[in-house]
């Protein structure tokens, strides 16, 4: 297993436009399927979690700006990642919980559940805006809708993520918002880029439900939607 | 810069790998996502292609990859 380079600083202008060239390169050419997945997992890994946010931000300046092939080449790879269960991952705090990688107060999320999870539940390492969560959504959303076998598999990936109430990451309104986008994302155009506008708009239109469904943000209001996990009960 | 060990500190590993860093005021203000990015501007930008194989090995891929984003040590 792969361990965190120490003392990794991001620089003050970070080269995204370079490390997603490389990223598309290792998931275009290394010889096989396998070492592909083995090979993001690594880079993944290496990178700890607190530095999860900059390896997403690579894969969503691919899904803005890869052309077709490029964008397929890291979906294909995303393929048997997802069949394997190492889709390159990152740690978010539980519903209700601060972001503490040391304590079991932390959840592993794949890109896209990370990402809706840091907006619709920040967890004390600043929130993530409506702009900015709707662009990289989208990107990724897109991006793993370059093949068919991922967005498949990542739909059902999400459906089983919200249908488990028992997991302590999500309130019930998010998982609402996340089923409702897997449902959304599943029917959608094939059109990678007006999937993942739908697959989007789904999330928050959900989302926004959610909040006008609690406007009072009472503890009350806000644990409706939470069961504690079971190791808590 | 944004390290891992400030992150870490920001989010209650203080204790455990105290650091000294000048954006951590501007972390603690919630410009996490910024930092990393997530500005929701459309930024100019090439369009991405697969490139040709540089027949690099998957550790000098790595390699390059973190030497794009981050300075070590």
């Amino acid at each position: 297993m792969a361990q965190p380079i120490p003392d990794l600083t991001l620089r003050d202008q970070p080269n995204w436009a370079g490390a997603a060239e490389v990223l598309i390169e290792g998931c275009a050419h290394l010889p096989s399927r396998e070492d592909r997945v083995r090979w993001m997992e690594r880079l993944c890994l290496s990178l700890g979690d607190a530095l999860y946010p900059a390896f997403l931000q690579v894969l969503c300046r691919i899904g803005e700006h890869g052309n077709p092939q490029a964008q397929a080449a890291v979906a294909d790879t995303l393929v048997l990642a997802l069949q394997s269960g190492r889709l390159p991952s990152g740690r978010h705090a539980a519903w209700g919980a601060q972001w503490d990688a040391a304590v079991r107060a932390t959840r592993t999320m794949g890109p896209i559940e990370y990402l809706c999870a840091w907006f619709a539940q920040p967890d004390g390492r600043g929130t993530l805006g409506a702009v900015a969560f709707d662009q990289a959504a989208r990107a990724l959303v897109g991006l793993v809708s370059h093949s068919e076998a991922a967005r498949r598999l990542y739909c059902a990936k999400l459906h089983s993520v919200a249908d488990d109430p028992l997991d302590g990451a999500w309130t019930r309104s998010s998982r609402h918002a996340l089923q409702a986008m897997a449902l959304s994302w599943s029917q959608a155009d094939p059109e990678p880029y007006r999937a993942a506008t739908q697959a989007v708009e789904a999330f928050m239109a959900a989302s926004r439900h959610g909040e006008q469904s609690a406007p009072d943000a009472t503890v009350g209001a806000l644990a409706q939607g939470w069961i504690p996990p079971a190791s808590w009960r | 810069m944004v390290t891992s060990s400030s992150l870490s500190s920001l989010t209650g590993l203080a204790g455990l790998a105290p650091r000294t860093d000048a954006l951590r005021p501007s972390l603690e203000n919630g410009d996490t996502a910024r930092l990393f990015g997530y500005t929701g501007s459309d930024a100019v930008a090439r369009t991405f292609s697969v490139p040709p194989f540089s027949g690099d090995t998957p550790a000098q891929l790595q390699s390059r990859f973190i030497d794009c984003l981050f300075t070590r040590g």
